[in-house]
């Protein structure tokens, strides 16, 4: 059973500000899922095209602390397997510095 | 890869139109309840056990964090346990939309409740094939307790459409009784 | 040293990739491009390269994948053709736009309907506002020469724009020809380790990539991708300057043939001008004043240099192998006319549909465009639309 006054000391990764509706289940979910990441651990996250993509990120402002990207509607999946397969080839190449979760 | 679906049954950002994860009866924008018809009219497609049938290391099925539940951090140790496998991983979390569910944002967790307790939305997850249920309620609750909250399903609640208030409590039962079967449960 | 091979272009273009050594393919087979995704995943089977595949379900899907292995700020490459291309739509406008450099080999192929798969220009000149750069190439040396050079432009600080690389099915794709491949060394040097990507997923910060932007920026980002464009120019040539002293071959935006005098010329892309310089070579040796320009690069649209290089012909004919169905000619007229207009004025300008879904082009055909081009200089009188070598 996680502790929640340990989770709640957890690295912020998604922060306010964003344009969500009031009362809307998606920002929680967000952030209870990025809490289940260790602190030191970088992710990547692709996002389809929605309530979530256009609220949390209007250029020139962003509510997202990891690397966030959008493409488009349907394919938040492929765009990050692509992502997923340049981390593998890079770190194959001996090219990245940190340590991103897979 | 973990890929998480928030499913809030509909196409929300466009302004709440029918989707293929939408539930039965439910009164969108493209699906709208009026004089011959009462809403949606296929039943919801079951995202989770089509990613079941992808045969991926993991598949889950859960709901935001609500306090004082016993399932209360059932999104929380579902993810922990995503990241840490290889390969390509799937939840789906329920989540509610209060402008498309017509609900009380104040009482929104209530209705999420109401999903799991009726079992119209099972907390479950799949590792390598092996299904597990997270929770089981002691008594199921009829499917009226999950309709009756949301505005979209106001207009199955008349006498009329009795029947088709029948029929949705037979779909979510006859999914149920699989689930509890692929489990070893029964 | 290079080396002397006989190969067929999806050969040519496939061994180009693995010299290359991307960091991602991400491709889904289709005719006539197929082999090239399954040459390189042999490659990658026998750890050849370092290059992760990614064999996905869709063309949509490969240019996602793409793009995503992009933005994390890999080198990328794809192939494709015809209802494939037709297929990545959506992001070829989305990888342009966020400006990722990535270079797809297309092998023209005709679009559906009815469905057909041999060789014609629909599908790459449906995309030519994509906000790609394309070049296209007449044989399978030039579609590899041109993979090599694309790699470069593309990444070049002031371009950053994905680059289609095209050259026709079946004709160049499958024939197989001799040609001049640089050593593994030299392509490795030439095209160097990594890509410059001033930002990017998995780099030294987090980025947020592909935000909504509204009225207030967009505009802005349209108009800096433009100017990319633009800088392309000036970057293909000095990349293909830099081309030429390694390997002897020359490339420009166009290929000029026997235009010092010409009075009549024609205006063709891809393997038409090899047999449509046959004909010139007929016509000349007959004492006819013929040249032919074939373009090489179509996007950014070398509109002031194709006006200087046309500006001393009487008549010139822009062969088309795509109908726009503007009920005004093809695309690569419509450029062409444009491109003259207030530069090189006072031309017969006439447009030849032919070759479509694959439909052969003739010597004779070729050598009645030119017949036509005469005729409207001494009569004045002449068709500006035609189709050539079509039963109507």
């Amino acid at each position: 059973m996680p502790n929640l006054k340990e989770l709640s000391k957890k690295k912020v990764r998604f922060t306010g500000g964003h344009r969500m509706c009031a009362g809307c289940g998606a920002p929680m979910v967000v952030n209870w899922i990025l809490k289940a990441l260790d602190d030191d651990e970088r992710a990547v996250i692709s996002n389809a095209t929605g309530c979530l993509e256009v609220s949390t990120c209007l250029y020139p402002y962003t509510s997202w602390k990891d690397s966030w990207v959008h493409t488009a509607f349907e394919n938040a999946a492929a765009t990050c397997s692509g992502t997923e397969a340049a981390f593998k080839a890079l770190k194959k190449k001996d090219l990245l510095m940190e340590s991103i979760s897979s | 890869m973990l890929y998480v679906c928030y499913d809030n049954g509909a196409y929300m950002n466009t302004g709440i139109q029918r989707s293929s994860a939408t539930p039965y009866g439910a009164d969108t924008t493209t699906s709208p309840a009026g004089k011959v018809k009462q809403g949606k009219e296929q039943f919801r497609k079951d995202l989770t056990e089509i990613m079941v049938a992808h045969h991926i290391p993991y598949a889950a099925q859960t709901v935001p964090v609500i306090p004082g539940t016993p399932y209360m951090f059932d999104l929380y140790n579902k993810a922990e346990k995503a990241f840490k496998i290889t390969g390509a991983k799937f939840m789906n979390v329920l989540t509610p939309c209060p402008r498309g569910w017509r609900c009380d944002t104040a009482t929104e967790l209530e209705v999420v409740k109401a999903a799991v307790e009726t079992c119209f939305w099972p907390l479950y997850e799949v590792e390598n094939g092996e299904y597990k249920i997270n929770y089981i309620p002691k008594e199921k609750k009829p499917i009226t307790e999950w309709l009756k909250l949301q505005g979209r399903f106001k207009h199955l609640l008349k006498p009329e459409n009795e029947h088709i208030v029948q029929k949705i409590q037979e779909e979510v039962d006859r999914r149920w009784e699989r689930l509890l079967f692929l489990a070893k449960v029964k | 040293m290079a080396k002397r091979v006989s190969l067929s272009g999806n050969e040519a273009v496939a061994f180009g990739m693995k010299q290359i050594n991307p960091d991602v393919v991400a491709a889904f087979p289709i005719t006539p491009s197929t082999e090239v995704p399954q040459y390189f995943s042999q490659f990658v089977a026998n750890g050849e390269v370092d290059t992760e595949f990614v064999a996905v379900e869709s063309e949509h899907s490969a240019m996602s994948a793409c793009i995503g292995a992009a933005a994390a700020g890999g080198r990328v490459m794809t192939a494709t053709a015809s209802a494939g291309l037709a297929l990545m739509w959506e992001m070829l406008y989305v990888g342009a736009s966020m400006r990722l450099p990535m270079v797809l080999a297309v092998t023209n192929r005709a679009l559906s309907g009815p469905i057909n798969i041999h060789n014609d220009h629909s599908d790459t000149m449906g995309a030519r506002d994509s906000g790609w750069i394309q070049l296209y190439g007449e044989s399978a040396q030039e579609a590899y020469d041109n993979l090599i050079q694309a790699i470069r432009i593309g990444e070049h600080k002031d371009v950053q724009l994905p680059v289609m690389v095209c050259y026709d099915g079946f004709i160049t794709s499958h024939a197989v020809e001799n040609l001049e491949m640089l050593d593994d060394e030299e392509v490795k040097k030439f095209v160097g380790v990594k890509r410059e990507a001033p930002f990017a997923l998995i780099g030294q910060d987090p980025v947020s990539m592909g935000p909504l932007d509204l009225p207030n920026h967009y505009f802005e980002h349209k108009r800096l991708q433009a100017e990319a464009m633009k800088n392309a120019k000036k970057v293909i040539l000095e990349i293909a300057a830099e081309y030429e002293k390694l390997t002897g071959r020359k490339y420009g935006f166009f290929e000029e043939y026997k235009m010092e005098d010409a009075e009549a010329a024609i205006v063709v892309i891809n393997s038409t001008a090899g047999t449509a310089k046959f004909v010139v070579d007929n016509l000349r040796a007959q004492g006819k004043k013929v040249g032919l320009i074939k373009i090489r690069v179509f996007r950014p649209f070398p509109a002031e240099e194709l006006a200087e290089a046309l500006k001393n012909v009487k008549a010139v004919a822009v062969m088309d192998k795509a109908d726009s169905f503007s009920a005004a000619g093809g695309p690569l007229f419509a450029e062409v006319r444009s491109a003259m207009y207030g530069r090189a004025d006072g031309k017969i300008v006439t447009n030849y549909i032919y070759g479509l879904g694959g439909r052969d082009v003739t010597t004779t055909q070729i050598e009645k465009v030119y017949a036509d081009l005469f005729n409207a200089i001494e009569t004045g009188k002449y068709e500006v639309y035609n189709y050539l070598g079509v039963r109507e």
